[in-house]
């Protein structure tokens, strides 16, 4: 099996702060429903 | 009058005697808890303590305020005998002192031993390998990591090793995180061209983590922990050695063998191996003093609770796995966090040709333990309200939540976001996966790594009782 590799866009919106600011509203939102499960 | 005794002040241990004081505020049950250590640790910080980024005193807090303040009563001291027939422990309190202290019920949340002596050169004491596994091995191995870090500023090539010390390891997702932040750290420092980094790991694959890997949906396309570890890997050029086995270490070399039976040897001048986890060294005995071996405890020393035992890897589901963490002879004893004992492994155990066991034991987040030590404590309530117990915290039924951090910081950090639901796979429940594929994610960025910090604060809050803690899930 060949090897996954991040290709650069995904790269890019690692570190692209507007991006990560939505990824960590939407993971906060999540993280805090699956407490709701706990 | 009922007297509740905690043995252990981890995640499960404090968070189990915070729930009990809160909810019997105003009654007039006794709460102890007993610790060798005076401090909480909050564990997942010190793979930052071992690369000289954050001092020891930051991931800790003093426990005997918080219990001061909260009405718990607090002993020093490790728990070293139980008598369950006369409902009593003996606690050890130093220089030979033994203290006698009886209990209506007992939480045993006392952790892991962690088991250096199972593979001769591993660890601090008397071995050549380092660990994170406590503020002062994580202290000590910065101070290692620093000289090894002037060597290769003087122009030396050094090889790192870091992952499992042992076939039967766990918690490697707090290794992965290790070898990541060495990684970056050298090359914030521009040593890396330096470094060789080698992952040492007895999972079955790559990402497993101990919990079988994970799947995400993504897009409509799967992506696995696998593949997420293979990229990060790939672009750290991380070499990676899996399905290993470490039969001895010496100065220099580690001397290895694999799933297929080969034996490798690893040249290594720096190495952070973890290793394997053993329950704490306390005996049960009945009420003649005799030695209780196989009633409440399983060979490895964890205590047996409400886990459907004795079946093979292949037939193992999600309900075998314990949900109220009672122990189904003393129903009166809890064992939580680490202490209990698993109904078997969460990823495919395997043997070597020649006879070398590797399978990766199940590992528990500082949340999957909390869970565990709540809903003993919630359960004692019930009891002493003669009620059903009503409260469960099954690992196949709840999820599990791990940051990795890759590297920390505010502007340029990165870190593993994990999110599984459940941690066991529960295929009676889910089938297919064993998972709630839509509630999984598993995503690298940057939002990561202000979540690993933000998560330190607030258990850190919480965990000291402080306004409002009990709002913070």
């Amino acid at each position: 099996m060949a090897h996954y590799r991040f290709s650069t866009r995904e790269k890019w919106l690692m570190g692209f702060w507007p991006f990560q600011v939505w990824r960590w509203f939407l993971l906060t939102l999540q993280f805090l429903k699956l407490t709701k499960l706990g | 009058m009922a007297r509740i005794l905690v043995a252990g002040a981890g995640f499960s241990g404090h968070y189990a005697a915070l729930v009990l004081r809160r909810k019997l505020r105003g009654s007039h049950h006794h709460i102890t808890v007993v610790s060798p250590r005076d401090t909480f640790v909050y564990y997942p910080s010190l793979i930052w303590v071992g690369i000289a980024s954050m001092k020891s005193a930051e991931t800790q807090f003093p426990l005997e305020p918080v219990y001061k303040r909260k009405g718990i009563e607090w002993i020093q001291g490790k728990v070293t005998e139980v008598f369950p027939d006369n409902r009593r422990v003996m606690v050890d309190t130093g220089n030979d002192q033994l203290r006698s202290e009886a209990y209506d019920y007992l939480i045993l949340a006392t952790g892991p031993k962690l088991n250096f002596a199972a593979t001769p050169g591993l660890g601090p004491h008397g071995g050549h390998t380092h660990s994170v596994c406590l503020p002062e091995h994580a202290t000590e191995t910065a101070q290692h990591y620093l000289e090894e870090v002037g060597r290769m500023q003087k122009g030396e090539h050094r090889t790192f090793v870091i992952g499992t010390g042992h076939g039967t390891c766990t918690c490697q997702g707090a290794a992965f995180e290790y070898i990541m932040n060495v990684h970056n750290d050298l090359k914030v420092r521009g040593l890396r061209d330096k470094a060789r980094i080698v992952w040492h790991s007895n999972e079955p694959k790559l990402g497993d983590f101990g919990i079988d890997g994970l799947e995400v949906n993504r897009g409509g396309e799967l992506f696995t922990s696998e593949m997420m570890l293979q990229a990060l890997f790939a672009d750290a050029g991380i070499e990676y050695q899996i399905q290993s086995h470490i039969h001895r270490i010496e100065e220099k070399t580690i001397y290895t063998e694999t799933l297929d039976g080969q034996l490798r040897e690893l040249n290594y001048d720096f190495a952070m191996l973890l290793p394997p986890f053993r329950g704490q060294d306390i005996t049960f005995r009945d009420g003649q003093g005799n030695a209780l071996p196989d009633v409440l405890t399983n060979p490895a020393g964890f205590v047996k609770v409400d886990a459907n035992y004795g079946k093979p890897y292949a037939e193992l589901d999600g309900p075998d796995w314990p949900k109220t963490y009672q122990n189904p002879v003393y129903t009166n004893i809890y064992a939580v966090g680490i202490a209990f004992a698993p109904p078997g492994p969460i990823s495919q155990p395997a043997t070597s040709p020649n006879g070398t066991v590797i399978a990766p034991a199940p590992p528990r987040t500082g949340y999957t333990a909390e869970l565990s030590g709540k809903a003993a404590a919630l359960n004692i309530v019930d009891q002493l309200a003669n009620r059903p117990q009503s409260h469960t915290a099954s690992m196949a039924e709840t999820p599990g939540l791990c940051i990795a951090s890759i590297r920390d910081s505010a502007f340029a950090g990165s870190a593993a976001t994990i999110a599984i639901h459940p941690v066991v796979r529960n295929r009676q429940k889910y089938p297919g996966t064993g998972r709630d594929l839509k509630l999984c994610t598993a995503e690298v960025g940057l939002a990561g790594a202000w979540i690993k910090r933000s998560l330190q604060y607030s258990f850190l809050y919480k965990l000291q009782g402080k306004p409002f803690w009990h709002l913070i899930p």
